[in-house]
């Protein structure tokens, strides 16, 4: 357990809200928002809970966590997590200093990375180590978009020296706990707009949310939306107390499985809720619901994280389950 | 912000792992003493006066009770601990159960000293067992619309009535009932006039009729009472306030763990029948399961916390609530999926246990459907 500073949270929610507008949130489609980026990168927001020996800002992963889960709620549209919470993770861990930009993580040959066509650093990670290289030392292959328009791309790797870092396995599960963050800010955002929609639209004369079928799926919403916010925390607590690789990979699965799980959930539900209007690009749920959709793919689905968390537990047996199930969150000693 | 519920932190003091291991060690002595056989839902059907009393000799009961009463003024949240340790591991503890978790508390807070020191140190001891009288056979949701009655009389009341579900009435003392004390009609509103009782099951007047579940268990009961005349001094908190006093032990009553671990050891014994090496797909609902329900009891630990702080999260209880018993819901419909019947004696009764005793899960203690109305409520759309 550990409290973030409430004014952090204060200055993240209020550089979020001036500049994660919808219009500009979908104008920033295909690749990043320059002002909001420039905006956290000068306010060292976007190094929080990264050494400062490193050039990082400072603080927990609380901290970073935090933050993470104000961008996913905010739909910010920059790769902040491929900084905070996994390629500056990895600099830490293997003694780098940060390069200056913002950043994308290739894990491994032949995957994804996340925010490579407009990052100017890479963090690359290979089973022979890790190093960070320009963009002049990848070439950039079959490329794409996620559902909500964040791009990404194959990359190669052309020249990199190397050092001794985090695993691919270690990187791809940071990767996933920086998906369950924004998944738990984003969840909670949509279960908001949805309760705000049901006191503004009105049918048959009253506020549609006095139907009491609408009450019920709020209150769903609301469920999976804390549930979904405390497999996150059980995942950044478990790990801010120094969890071993296994332990790391379990917390991370569950909190991906769980944050994913609830996406199938709330979107339907939020879409239902909103009617024809939520299903237009001119309402601001659909910037939520489509990184909902893309961000449970990403760093890996449900069902990979589920079955290696699944497969973990039942070598342990069942007498280890209750052990297991107790373990988190950590007890505080106070 | 519109969402308004709030869960804070959630560890729990390192302080309980001292009580976590000594009844853990207890519950591994008893288990391989052959005391119990690990069963789902054993804190509502697992009667057991004999276990309940040896729980009270190791001091495992009433540990937030007042040193007076025989109880120890623990934490909560040691109580959270051992409570948790004895669903996970499936002991039979329902003999004890309402009495420990809120008969007790309420005659602490509401009872006058006389009922307290004849009552408490029993339930403490594991010896004195309660149920609640609350349900009637036209009053389920809608508890405001009770019609058992009290009528003062010399030296106390006469009460008369019929209550039903009444859970472990047949081998329970005491249950505590709520009644109107005040006609509806001359109530001010209908919330008004109801007051809280301890009526002795045993007392003349008081029939006890069996009403078998499904699986033809003996559980439920109507109570029906003709003229039973119960002494003034176990009359609950005041007179007309019965509501009140009932509202104000939900957010005990309905966040606890037993909200989440009806079913867990079915949960631990379908990870064993499935082997060390299942499918991935096996492995992948297994895991949604854990993941869920070690996100639930986070909350349910937020919510201990904040009950424990001095806070009313009667919202943030309901919810979890609803969450944990479609969970305790879900796990046997997993489990049925992917292991086939006969594979083991020991999973073969857990999930007929589980599955024959699901659709209480979602009913008792307040439906899910009115736990979404009160989060509803809070969320501000009621
Ligand atoms: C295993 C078990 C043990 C129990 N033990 C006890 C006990 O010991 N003592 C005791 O007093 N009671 C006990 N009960 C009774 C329990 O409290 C009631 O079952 C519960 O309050 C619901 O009442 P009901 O069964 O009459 O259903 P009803 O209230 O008749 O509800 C039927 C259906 O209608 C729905 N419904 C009702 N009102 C609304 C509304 N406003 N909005 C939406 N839907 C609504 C309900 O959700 C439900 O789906 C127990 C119940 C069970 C299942």
């Amino acid at each position: 357990m550990s409290t973030v500073d409430p004014l952090l949270i204060e200055t993240i929610e209020s550089m979020f809200g001036d500049l994660c507008e919808p219009e500009k949130v979908g104008a920033a489609e295909g690749g990043l928002d320059a002002v909001l980026w420039n905006a956290l990168t000068e306010s060292g927001m976007s190094t929080v809970g990264l050494a400062e020996s490193i050039g990082g800002s400072g603080g927990t992963l609380h901290d970073a966590a935090a933050i993470a889960k104000a961008a996913g709620r905010h739909c910010a549209p920059v790769p902040l997590t491929e900084l905070s919470i996994v390629g500056g993770w990895v600099c830490e861990q293997a003694g780098l200093q940060l390069p200056e930009g913002p950043m994308a993580v290739v894990i491994g040959e032949g995957a994804r990375t996340y925010w490579a066509p407009v990052a100017t650093a890479f963090v690359v990670v290979t089973d022979a180590g890790v190093a960070v290289v320009s963009s002049a030392d990848v070439i950039l292959g079959e490329s794409g978009r996620n559902y909500a328009g964040e791009p990404w791309a194959k990359v190669t790797v052309s020249a990199a020296s190397l050092v001794a870092g985090p695993s691919v396995a270690a990187v791809h599960g940071r990767g996933a706990l920086a998906r369950s963050l924004l998944m738990a800010g984003a969840l909670s955002h949509a279960a908001d707009l949805s309760v705000q929609y049901c006191n503004e639209r009105e049918q048959f004369g009253k506020p549609i949310g006095k139907f009491q079928v609408l009450q019920q799926y709020l209150s769903q919403m609301a469920g999976e939306a804390a549930a979904a916010q405390a497999a996150a925390d059980n995942a950044v607590d478990v790990l801010a107390a120094g969890a071993d690789q296994d332990e790391a990979m379990r917390v991370v699965a569950a909190a991906k499985t769980v944050t994913g799980r609830a996406v199938g959930i709330i979107n339907k539900l939020a879409h239902q809720i909103h009617g024809a209007i939520g299903y237009t690009d001119e309402h601001r749920l659909q910037y939520t619901t489509r990184r909902l959709w893309s961000w449970r793919d990403e760093h890996g689905a449900e069902a990979e994280w589920a079955a290696a968390l699944g497969a973990s537990l039942a070598a342990a047996g069942g007498r280890a389950l209750w052990p297991a199930i107790t373990k988190w969150p950590p007890a505080a000693v106070r | 912000m519109a969402n308004r519920l709030v869960f804070p932190d959630a560890a729990l003091p390192a302080s309980t792992e001292a009580i976590r291991t000594r009844v853990r060690a207890f519950l591994e002595a008893e288990l391989a003493n052959g005391t119990f056989t690990p069963r789902a839902d054993t804190w509502l059907s697992g009667h057991d006066p004999s276990f309940s009393r040896k729980l009270g000799a190791e001091g495992f009961l009433g540990l937030t009770y007042p040193k007076q009463y025989g109880g120890q003024e623990r934490s909560a949240l040691d109580r959270f601990v051992v409570v948790e340790e004895l669903l996970a591991y499936g002991a039979p503890i329902a003999a004890h159960w309402i009495a420990e978790r809120q008969s007790g508390p309420t005659i602490i807070k509401h009872g006058n000293d006389a009922l307290r020191e004849e009552l408490v140190p029993g339930i403490v001891r594991g010896e004195t067992y309660f149920s609640i009288g609350m349900s009637e056979p036209d009053s389920g949701s809608d508890l405001a619309s009770i019609r058992s009655t009290a009528r003062r009389v010399d030296g106390g009341w006469v009460i008369n009535g019929t209550k039903v579900w009444t859970s472990q009435a047949h081998n329970n003392q005491y249950f505590i009932v709520l009644v109107r004390s005040t006609p509806a009609a001359e109530a001010n509103g209908r919330h008004n006039g109801m007051s809280q009782f301890v009526l002795d099951l045993r007392s003349p007047g008081v029939q006890i009729r069996p009403i078998r579940l499904l699986s033809g268990h003996h559980h439920f009961n109507e109570v029906v009472m003709t003229d039973v005349f119960v002494p003034e001094y176990m009359m609950l908190g005041v007179e007309g306030n019965g509501w009140a006093q009932v509202i104000g032990e939900l957010a005990y009553e309905r966040s606890g763990p037993e909200r989440i671990l009806s079913t867990y050891p079915l949960l631990a014994a379908l990870v064993d029948a499935v082997g060390p090496t299942p499918s991935s797909e096996a492995s992948a609902e297994i895991a949604t399961l854990f993941g869920r329900m070690t996100a639930l009891r986070r909350l349910c630990i937020s919510v201990a916390l904040s009950l424990d702080a001095g806070r009313s999260p009667v919202t943030e209880a309901a919810l979890v609530k609803d969450l944990g018993t479609q969970l305790e819901g879900e796990i046997p419909e997993v489990a049925r999926r992917l292991v086939p019947p006969g594979v083991s004696e020991r999973f073969d009764q857990l999930l007929g246990d589980s599955i024959l005793s699901a659709p209480g899960f979602t009913l008792r203690g307040g439906t899910n459907e009115i736990l979404r109305g009160i989060v509803a409520r809070e969320l501000g759309v009621r």
